[in-house]
């Protein structure tokens, strides 16, 4: 009887398939109509969440591709949005230069090196360089995810006025759009970390998981200011926008960012040093959430 | 005609949500009853004809377990058993489960006092989880992401080569195919965007395996095994991950390619754990066999 259940709720999911067409990603159709119609010529704008009030941007992503603009030294204008569904795959950040869209912040950063001729990775060997790529994965395809189950439970933050709540309005319209963003930002996060693994993982799991992928980036870094040295290149940007992300997030016990800043100084203060480098304007960009308080070159 | 496709949709969701409720996909109990102390049991997805197991995890953890010498017993789970989590492989050991291929290995490591399986500096043991990572969660999602996103990528499975024994012969695995196959297409997909890889194109997406390789390639170098002269863990991880893109047939072979002529090193590698450690692969290819490694002992 279970098995005559089974075929038959699969017979009937499948002929729903069928009559249901799926929802194709926009990843094979550029974009025709640009966000930013009047736009100037070798300058970037970044299309990126909202300011929030302890860190300038609380999605890793979108901290590590504003903080690599800066690292760069290349001008661009951040315009806040959350509509993922105007970008090429449906997804934030996203930029547009020179007339055109980009998307996925490791395709922009490939794409930008080579656009504005910037020789930022050009003195790395192939060792350095394929131990950044590993180093960029562990970041963000292990230690974030696991954050992001930590932070699973207090979505609500996330529309508080804290965050980007001020940004979705006030009143019964503000009340309905913040339930809306919270139930969209929970279910795009619960689905993300439970195809991983990370999301069927014990909170002391995550927790070790998070303290060993620190551990090893400590390790890594060593006592060189930098991960590839005496200067700074994209890796930097990449492990500075998720362990900054990691420290000013709202977890309850602050047992990782005491890790960070106590059990390991030598992270902690690289996260310093690149927060006194490259966003001298972040009390005022947190304080006033104005997209643009930087000064292009 | 929408309104039919609708309540077939929510009848079909209502059957399969009593299934679930009914049949459950934990298993609560022990799956081996009369175990052996100090004896590994291992669940793992059913044998295929050109390599001991299409999931790359399930790959990893029994080459571990061959290179740790640890005695096991592999059970087919039928693609009805999973672990608490709903994973495959779990371990059964002592009348205890463990789940997560990385939880039980350390958890193994601990039980049968192996502490050689790692390199012994901490800058070497920081750069094998960042290439763990890169493997893992990095290069497998591309290929994920790949195999459902050209056509034919899962159509390996489904043949005799793969699981096809367990959909039927003939007319029957036709009609399975044409009802399923759709369906496990959405599942897929759906997982993929979920993940995050799929929101790339093929292209895009054989650029980062091929990244991935070239960074995988450097880090082993000239070295008989990632770990220096006798494999360690990140071996057993390379190979699960890497042996699907040479054992896995494709109709273009661009990554099997990659993986054997442009990186050749990485070829090497693959045949040399095979030669090493599973003595047995042709055999246990040949019969489909779970256990043809205790008739070689």
């Amino acid at each position: 009887a279970l098995s005559i259940l089974h075929t038959l709720s699969s017979v009937l999911s499948a002929i729903t398939c069928a009559v249901y067409r799926e929802k194709k990603s926009k990843q094979h159709f550029p974009r025709m109509l640009l966000l930013k119609r009047d736009w100037t010529r070798n300058h970037v704008y970044l299309f990126t969440y909202p300011r929030c009030r302890r860190i300038p941007n609380i999605s890793p992503w979108s901290l590590k591709m504003e903080t690599w603009l800066r690292l760069a030294r290349i001008p661009y204008t951040a315009i806040a949005t959350f509509s993922k569904g105007k970008s090429i795959k449906s997804s934030l950040p996203f930029v547009e230069v020179n007339g055109r869209q980009m998307a996925d912040s490791a395709i922009i950063i490939e794409t930008l090196k080579v656009e504005f001729g910037k020789s930022l990775d050009h003195s790395l060997s192939s060792d350095e360089v394929s131990r950044c790529r590993a180093i960029t994965a562990l970041v963000e395809e292990q230690m974030t995810p696991c954050l992001m189950v930590l932070l699973l439970p207090d979505v609500e933050y996330l529309v508080s006025d804290e965050a980007w709540g001020p940004h979705l309005g006030r009143g019964l319209t503000g009340w309905f759009r913040r339930r809306r963003m919270e139930r969209r930002m929970r279910r795009q996060i619960a689905s993300s970390v439970d195809i991983r693994g990370a999301g069927r993982h014990s909170y002391a799991e995550l927790t070790d998981l998070i303290k060993e992928a620190l551990d090893a980036l400590s390790t890594l870094l060593g006592d060189r200011p930098y991960f590839t040295g005496a200067s700074s290149s994209t890796i930097d940007a990449t492990v500075f926008g998720h362990v900054a992300c990691l420290v000013y997030a709202p977890t309850p016990d602050g047992v990782l960012t005491d890790y960070v800043r106590i059990t390991r100084p030598t992270i902690g203060k690289f996260i310093e040093r690149m927060k006194e480098t490259f966003w001298p304007d972040w009390e005022e960009a947190c304080r006033t959430r104005n997209m643009n308080t930087h000064r292009n070159p | 005609m929408w309104i039919a496709a609708l309540l077939l949709a929510l009848l079909g969701f209502g059957l399969s949500q009593v299934y679930r409720k009914l049949h459950g996909k934990k298993t609560p109990s022990l799956l081996k009853k009369d175990w052996k102390k100090q004896h590994v049991y291992m669940v793992q997805y059913p044998r295929c004809r050109t390599l001991p197991n299409l999931s790359p995890w399930s790959l990893k953890l029994e080459t571990w377990l061959r290179i740790a010498d640890i005695p096991f017993t592999n059970i087919n789970s039928e693609f009805t058993k999973f672990s608490s989590k709903g994973q495959v492989p779990f371990v059964e050991l002592n009348g205890r489960t463990i789940d997560d291929s990385n939880f039980i290995i350390e958890a193994l490591k601990q039980e049968f006092g192996k502490t050689d399986l790692e390199p012994t500096d901490a800058k070497a043991q920081s750069a094998a989880r960042a290439f763990s990572a890169l493997a893992e969660e990095h290069l497998t999602w591309a290929l994920f992401a790949l195999r459902s996103n050209t056509k034919d990528g899962l159509a390996f499975a489904s043949t005799d080569d793969g699981w096809g024994r367990y959909i039927g012969t003939g007319l029957k695995r036709r009609f399975v195919k044409l009802i399923m196959g759709r369906a496990n297409k959405k599942l897929v997909t759906d997982r993929a965007n979920a993940q995050g890889m799929g929101r790339h194109t093929p292209d895009e997406l054989h650029h980062i395996a091929k990244e991935d390789l070239k960074a995988i390639s450097a880090f082993l170098g000239d070295k008989p095994f990632f770990g220096g002269d006798w494999p360690t863990t990140l071996d057993a991880t390379m190979f699960g991950h890497l042996a699907s893109l040479i054992y896995i047939p494709t109709p273009e072979g661009i990554l099997t390619n990659c993986i054997t002529v442009t990186y050749p090193n990485l070829g090497q590698f693959v045949e040399r754990i095979k030669e090493k450690f599973w003595p047995d692969w042709e055999e246990t290819c040949r019969t489909m066999d779970m256990n043809a490694h205790h008739k070689k002992e």
